[in-house]
């Protein structure tokens, strides 16, 4: 298992490699010169060129990206173009907070839609499963700023409970949270509700029941047991949207984090920082799937057996 | 133990024979399925309605001067039949600028999932058919692209590249790429290995006529399905790039431009905010509706 | 046959089943009478989709919820009305009094438990033993199926199909049931595992005195293990009888159809005569007799009006119009084996 663990970091690698190449590419092959943003209107022909010199950008692609990414894994990831601060500096104050509104919505999410899709599952033409298919649509098709606004005048301006941006108490991260959480409970619940009749359709559910075993045991034992992995998998493939849905979340409540980083370094064309952002949440996305997969492997017997025999998943 | 058509005949229901014997049946039979299900012909209905407005918006009305223009007169009206939802800060018709807004988020939000869908079946049909290590190299290159979040992608693909219509329509569809190369990849890879693609090789047919005649059509359905739940992801991502600042820009009446620039007088007129969004709101669950119904009436494993 | 109750261990009478949804109602068991006798082995034989499974199912009050409806009929199980059991009730029969070996053994056993675990669960559960007992006789009875009892820390995956069949053995005889449902035991089996698993059966029912209903569509099995035999035909039984009625002195036109359609190496030269046309679909029953649109006896009569059970010895019975007006074997294949003697 460890020998295995170890292997997959290390493919990790040319993953986490792959991805800064991409974003390094496109911000590569922007049309626009660093030198009108740093100078902004000091800008003279010789001081551009002297600032192209110092940060390599005549330099041929190929040995600007190495230049960068051998940066990059040593913890430098540029300066600003914009406030000329290390972005080293920018990640390590946004970076926790991005990170503990992801983890807090996730956790939010899971602890929801997990008892509300079983729940929905096991009653399938109850008004309660009615009325979580339709929560679910409402959570896929609303969109997240939308949703936080709407929250907002609910919470903020009606009812005057909650601030409507920053995030100074844990109290100001109940609404980002919420926001976030939405549209991942909807479809984590949807998922599980499949995934759990299925289950219960399955021939061991039934063997489980012409043994005589309790209806809640086989739900919450047999069925549930094997109806967990699937949702389980995606969930780390969510982490990915969630990132997402934290650059809009972060944007609509002012909350410093990586996402509005990106947002505000996008419209700064700041691409030092830009580089940073994409690149640590794209890792985040890498390393967060790896654990999934891990976790997987942990649940279904089946799949540990394979790696136990150090095979190939797949 | 095989049997003549007339002899069975006698022992078939109707529905049966039908099913058995006449191709065009089949479709009709998926439209019943479809039909049957009440929630996607409310979304065939909806995307109708707003397919309708966005068609005929210039003629409901004119976009310079109803959509466009600003009319300090007329600022923050509630509704009358003058302005069916009134009219926002600027003193501009909410009602014109949500039906030229349909114009603009049904053609990025469709034509954003064709670009996807072309690159996506080149890319999944050929890892799925090659496979080896044509295979696993493609799937190494998604496997990367499929770890920048769908949105964080497009932004840094309009932030490089600037953020006109056609930029945002290659950014979204270029961002549907990951998801949707592995769907097209998972149906070639599981109608590859079936035994009708066996049988067909074993007669002998062309590869091509394999490809064409059973493979692909048999892949129709989960791309199908999964296209028209991406138009509902693709029309929500429109709105929230316009809505950061990064998509279209005002004072066009894009849906997230129109909520972007009412937030300021949210407090006062919520209706504002609460317009706009119920388009996105309806227009992404309607497509969502339509999904799910489509992926009921093609896909005969799934039912009941 | 009232004055058999007290031998008999399960008695299904006038037993309908019907699956309702919007579109249609499928008639899946209509008016289904049968006997298990106590220590024997009964053979319910039909094609796929005559409602043997469904039958199985009705037996455990495990007919499909919310579109299953058992319409009518009773089911007496050692002395127990069935059906008007609470699901808490059934729940201590089930596995119990009454066990059942479902079809296919890949998916029927749950793929992230161990072996010993499930087979203890139902110790656990009927014998109220502690978990560390109830796991040192689940070790017993994975031995006596012929699985070594150190294997019983592993997944199902890690066994044959064979094998997890011989663990859905243990876990179904694990209780000592006094009736054995086996549905269609060796079908997903390669051949000389099918042997095996057979013999196994037939010794461990003689060993724990039980009874058993084996259904299979294989009339090779049925020779094998059955004392007695019943042939099922869309939702009913059309002939039953001990294994000698059936085998020997056969008198429906289905039941002539089912062994003609049998390879036999004494036949070589003819070829196999097997039955014209499908099962009729249970949404869409003919009138009359349902076999009668396959049936090369069939007359006007049969098409109209639905035959009666015709009664030919204390064991023996078919619902057949050919018997209308006499006992006599009216099939054309009566004769085809000289061994076998016409005896009314």
């Amino acid at each position: 298992m460890i020998r295995y663990i170890g292997k997959r970091l290390l493919l990790m690698l040319p993953v986490v490699i792959g991805v800064i190449f991409v974003v390094y590419l496109i911000m590569y092959l922007s049309p626009g010169d660093a030198t009108t943003t740093i100078l902004g209107t000091s800008w003279t022909p010789e001081g551009a060129e002297a600032i192209r010199e110092q940060l390599g950008l005549n330099e041929p692609f190929f040995k600007q990206f190495f230049t960068y990414l051998f940066h990059f894994f040593q913890g430098d990831l540029g300066t600003s173009y914009i406030t000329k601060e290390a972005v080293m500096n920018q990640v390590r104050i946004s970076f926790p907070n991005t990170a503990l509104l992801v983890l807090v919505s996730m956790t939010l999410a899971v602890a929801v839609s997990i008892p509300i899709g079983i729940r929905a599952a096991v009653k399938p033409n109850s008004f309660f499963s009615a009325f979580t298919t339709a929560f679910a649509l409402v959570g896929i098709a609303a969109p997240g700023f939308w949703i936080a606004l709407l929250l907002v005048l609910l919470f903020s301006v009606k009812l005057g409970w909650l601030h409507a941006s920053g995030l100074e108490s844990w109290k100001d991260a109940i609404l980002p949270s919420i926001v976030l959480a939405l549209s991942f409970m909807a479809s984590i619940s949807r998922m599980m509700r499949s995934s759990m009749i299925e289950s219960l359709g399955m021939d061991y559910v039934r063997t489980a029941r012409a043994k005589g075993v309790k209806k809640r045991r086989v739900v919450y034992r047999h069925a549930l047991g094997n109806a967990l992995l699937p949702p389980l998998t995606v969930i780390g493939s969510y982490i990915g949207e969630m990132l997402g849905g934290a650059v809009i979340c972060e944007t609509v409540f002012a909350i410093p984090g990586m996402g509005r980083l990106m947002v505000n370094s996008v419209l700064q064309k700041d691409t030092p920082s830009v580089l940073a952002s994409v690149s640590i949440m794209a890792i985040c996305v890498a390393i967060m799937s790896l654990i999934t997969d891990l976790a997987y492997a942990f649940f279904d017997p089946r799949i540990k057996a394979l790696y136990m025999r150090g095979g190939k998943s797949k | 133990m095989k049997s003549t058509p007339s002899a069975d005949k006698k022992l078939m229901s109707r529905r049966e024979y039908m099913r058995t014997y006449r191709k065009t049946s089949r479709l009709k039979e998926m439209w019943d399925v479809f039909v049957a299900n009440r929630l996607a012909v409310a979304g065939l209905i909806i995307i109708t309605i707003f397919l309708l407005l966005a068609l005929f918006a210039n003629v409901i009305a004119d976009y310079d001067t109803v959509a466009i223009a600003s009319n300090p007169v007329d600022r923050f009206q509630g509704p009358s039949w003058k302005h069916l939802l009134g009219t926002d800060e600027m003193g501009r018709d909410i009602f014109a600028r949500i039906i030229h807004g349909a114009r603009i988020s049904l053609r990025i939000g469709v034509l954003s999932v064709l670009v996807g869908l072309v690159f996506s079946c080149i890319i999944g049909a050929l890892a799925g058919y090659l496979g080896g290590i044509a295979d696993d190299i493609i799937m190494r290159i998604i496997d990367i692209m499929a770890c920048i979040p769908r949105i964080v992608m497009a932004i840094a693909i309009v932030a490089a590249f600037g953020s006109s219509e056609f930029n945002m329509i290659m950014a979204l569809g270029i961002a549907t790429i990951a998801s949707m190369s592995r769907v097209v990849r998972s149906a070639v890879l599981s109608v590859r290995d079936t035994e009708y693609v066996e049988a067909a090789k074993a007669v002998g047919q062309s590869t091509p006529k394999i490809i064409f005649q059973h493979i692909l059509v048999n892949c129709v359905a989960p791309i199908i399905v999964q296209s028209t739940l991406a138009i509902a992801t693709n029309v929500m991502s429109v709105s929230s790039l316009s809505f950061l600042g990064m998509g279209i820009a005002a004072p066009a009446p894009e849906w997230g431009c129109m909520i972007a620039s009412a937030r300021g007088n949210m407090r006062q007129y919520p209706f504002l905010v609460i317009a706009p969004g119920m388009a996105i709101f309806l227009t992404s669950m309607a497509f969502n509706l339509v999904g799910d119904g489509l992926r009921d009436a093609l896909d005969p494993k799934l039912k009941r | 046959m009232e004055e058999l109750t007290n031998k008999t261990i399960l008695e299904i009478e006038n037993l309908h089943v019907h699956f309702v949804s919007k579109v249609e109602t499928v008639k899946a068991i209509n008016g289904l009478d049968l006997v298990v006798h106590k220590g024997k082995t009964l053979g319910l034989v039909g094609e796929t989709g005559a409602g043997k499974t469904t039958t199985a199912l009705a037996v455990l009050n495990m007919v499909a919820k919310p579109q299953g409806k058992v319409i009518a009929g009773k089911i007496t199980l050692d002395g127990e009305d069935i059906l008007s059991k609470t699901e808490d009730q059934m729940e201590s029969i089930r596995g119990n009094t009454v066990s059942m070996i479902f079809q296919d053994p890949m998916t029927s056993l749950n793929p992230v438990m161990t072996v010993g675990d499930q087979i203890a669960e139902v110790l656990q559960i009927h014998k109220k033993l502690s978990k560390a007992d109830a796991a040192r006789e689940a070790k017993k009875m994975l031995e006596t199926v012929g699985i070594p009892g150190t294997r019983s820390g592993e997944y199902p995956h890690q066994f044959s199909g064979g094998m997890k069949q011989r663990v859905l053995i243990a876990l179904g005889l694990a209780c000592t049931p006094k009736l054995l449902i086996a549905d269609e035991p060796t079908t997903a089996l390669d051949v000389t595992i099918q042997a095996q698993v057979l013999e196994l059966m037939k010794d461990l029912k003689n060993q724990m005195d039980m009874s058993m209903l084996m259904i299979t569509h294989d009339l090779g099995i049925v020779a094998e293990v059955c004392d007695d035999v019943a042939v099922m035909y869309a939702g009913t039984i059309i002939e039953s009888g001990t294994l000698e009625d059936i085998f020997d002195r056969k008198r429906h036109p289905y039941t002539e159809g089912l062994f003609n359609s049998l390879p036999d190496v004494s036949r070589r030269g003819q070829s196999l005569k097997p039955i014209g046309g499908q099962m009729p679909n249970p949404a869409d029953l003919p009138q009359g007799c349902a076999f009668h649109p396959r049936c090369e006896y069939a007359t006007e009569k049969c098409s109209r009006e639905e035959p009666p059970m015709h009664r030919f010895s204390e064991t023996h019975c078919a619902k057949c119009w050919l018997y209308e007006h006499t006992d006599e074997c009216m099939l054309v294949s009566k004769d085809y084996d000289p061994s076998q003697g016409v005896q009314e």
